[in-house]
């Protein structure tokens, strides 16, 4: 497989982590514009983790989920009485506020390998962890991989659980939720909480693989790539940022041509494919279709 | 004992419950009657917890709840249908019970009772509308609800499946569960032998009766 393919399929790896942690907040049925931060603490903390800690990339990407999801958690928990628009725009001014807040940090080392450390506006550079590790693009390619599928098949699994169904009904209907003795606080914080946590992670991996970061990199319009993935793909199932991230980066990719005019294609497709998928290409309803059949299939 | 005490509520300066004094015991049925406009909705959303008074107390077994939220009501026996049947579109119907396989099998008298057995793998919008609601209650039951309110279970139904609704809800609602139904139409009330109480000026008629 050449470069570019190794480093495309990793850069939808990585995003994939951003989509997913959108789906998990859609799922109960609020819309953040605020994930990238949380992917960007990630990115900041496992840079942190490995190069001045020394720390072992699970125990870092470790720290990058429990930090981005402590941070999930503090804005769930502020953002308790918002909902809908006002819940968008809080996520979005939360994610501004750590955004920014990364420009005033700076504490940097100097080594033999370079200046270490975040540095302000100049970003955290140096972050050699493949390098030190010798690992191929091809090798962080099967570590951001299987990462995914670890986190798609967790999720796949937790789907069918009563957990997941009484998630989907907080975000679906609050009203009948609580009518059958649901608390929605205790999943919109959850799922939020996860949500920042599974952005981390992907910062975490994002930062290894970028090797150098800065806070500009982590703006709104990531975030809102991610959520776009979510949608395009539909909220019936955890494969459905996927497919949103490989229609829209696949595409993206093989009409590189076009310069400058892919961010329009990228505004037409979504539009596109919602008016001819409302709720997504794998939606909920689809999902309970598919069910259908299959129940039918074993009954016949 | 669910005891309602001087309920009082205002919708934008409105008074819509004066003083709703009633205290009901467990296994007793009861038909709240009244014109439209009267707050019988609203005193059952208070009594379920979707909505706070602004006076008076609601108590349970001794306990004050009237701060508790709507969720917690549920989990403390007190259970609702609602007077425009809420489902997902997306869902099958099996699904929108939200119970195990194993609670399904469980009730499966119930459930056949109410015709949903052919029905439990369609889409809300593939079911007739007394079915949506035996649904409705039957969520509600699946949990053995101490105390359930039905908003006005009878809209849209013809007369004969008003009857049948009815035997549903003879057979299936426990002696020991208290039932109110909030109702216009009588003839369910008299099929479930509920005694009539109507809420008349934001008060319950003959002063306040004690159910």
């Amino acid at each position: 497989m050449s470069l570019y393919f190794v480093t495309i399929l990793t850069n939808m790896t990585l995003i994939s982590f951003i989509a997913i942690s959108a789906y998990l907040i859609l799922i109960v049925g609020e819309v953040s514009f605020g994930q990238q931060a949380f992917f960007g603490i990630g990115a900041y903390i496992t840079a942190t983790s490995t190069t001045l800690l020394g720390l072992d990339i699970v125990i870092a990407l470790f720290f990058s989920f429990m930090v981005s999801a402590s941070f999930a958690l503090v804005l769930s928990v502020l953002t308790v009485r918002l909902s809908g628009l006002y819940f968008a725009v809080a996520s979005l001014s939360f994610a501004e506020l750590l955004r920014l807040s990364l420009y005033k940090i700076e504490y940097t080392v100097e080594t033999s390998s370079g200046t270490i450390g975040p540095n302000g506006p100049e970003g955290f550079q140096n972050i050699r962890w493949i390098f030190e590790n010798n690992i191929s693009p091809e090798n962080f390619l099967v570590i951001a991989l299987s990462s995914l599928l670890a986190f798609i098949i967790f999720l796949i699994f937790m789907e069918s659980s009563k957990l997941f169904k009484n998630a989907r009904l907080v975000g679906k209907d609050q009203i009948v939720a609580q009518s059958i003795g649901i608390r929605p606080f205790f999943y919109r914080v959850g799922f939020i909480t996860l949500a920042g946590g599974v952005a981390g992670f992907g910062g975490g991996l994002f930062a290894l693989f970028n090797t150098y970061i800065e806070p500009s990199m982590f703006g709104i319009m990531l975030g809102v790539h991610g959520l776009a993935y979510s949608i395009i793909g539909g909220l019936g199932y955890p494969l459905g940022p996927l497919i949103g991230v490989f229609i829209d980066i696949g595409l993206l990719e093989s009409v590189r041509f076009l310069s400058e005019y892919r961010m329009i294609l990228f505004g037409g497709l979504v539009a596109a494919i919602l008016i001819i998928f409302p709720e997504g290409i794998i939606s909920p309803r689809l999902v309970s279709r598919i069910k259908r059949k299959l129940v039918k299939k074993t009954n016949a | 004992m669910l005891e309602l005490k001087g309920l009082k509520k205002l919708f934008k300066g409105i008074t819509v419950l004066n003083g709703v004094d009633i205290s009901i015991k467990q296994g007793t049925k009861i038909g709240l009657s009244g014109g439209n406009g009267t707050g019988k909705s609203t005193l059952l959303n208070i009594a379920t917890g979707f909505l706070t008074p602004e006076e008076g107390a609601i108590i349970l077994n001794g306990d004050n709840i009237t701060h508790f939220e709507a969720w917690k009501f549920a989990r403390l026996g007190i259970k609702r249908t609602f007077q425009k049947v809420r489902f997902n579109e997306a869902l099958i119907l099996k699904e929108q019970l939200y119970t195990s396989d194993e609670m399904i099998k469980r009730n499966l008298d119930m459930l056949k009772d109410a015709g949903l057995i052919d029905y439990l793998y369609a889409f809300p919008n593939e079911v007739p509308l007394p079915i949506l609601r035996k649904v409705e209650v039957i969520r509600a039951l699946l949990e053995c609800p101490r105390y359930l309110f039905l908003d006005e279970p009878s809209a849209g139904m013809a007369a004969t499946d008003l009857h049948e609704f009815g035997e549903f809800l003879k057979e299936h609602i426990d002696a020991d569960t208290c039932l109110v139904v909030v109702e216009h139409r009588m003839e369910l009330m008299k099929k479930i032998d509920a005694n009539i109480i109507e809420l008349r000026d934001g008060k319950l008629d003959n002063g306040n009766i004690i159910a």
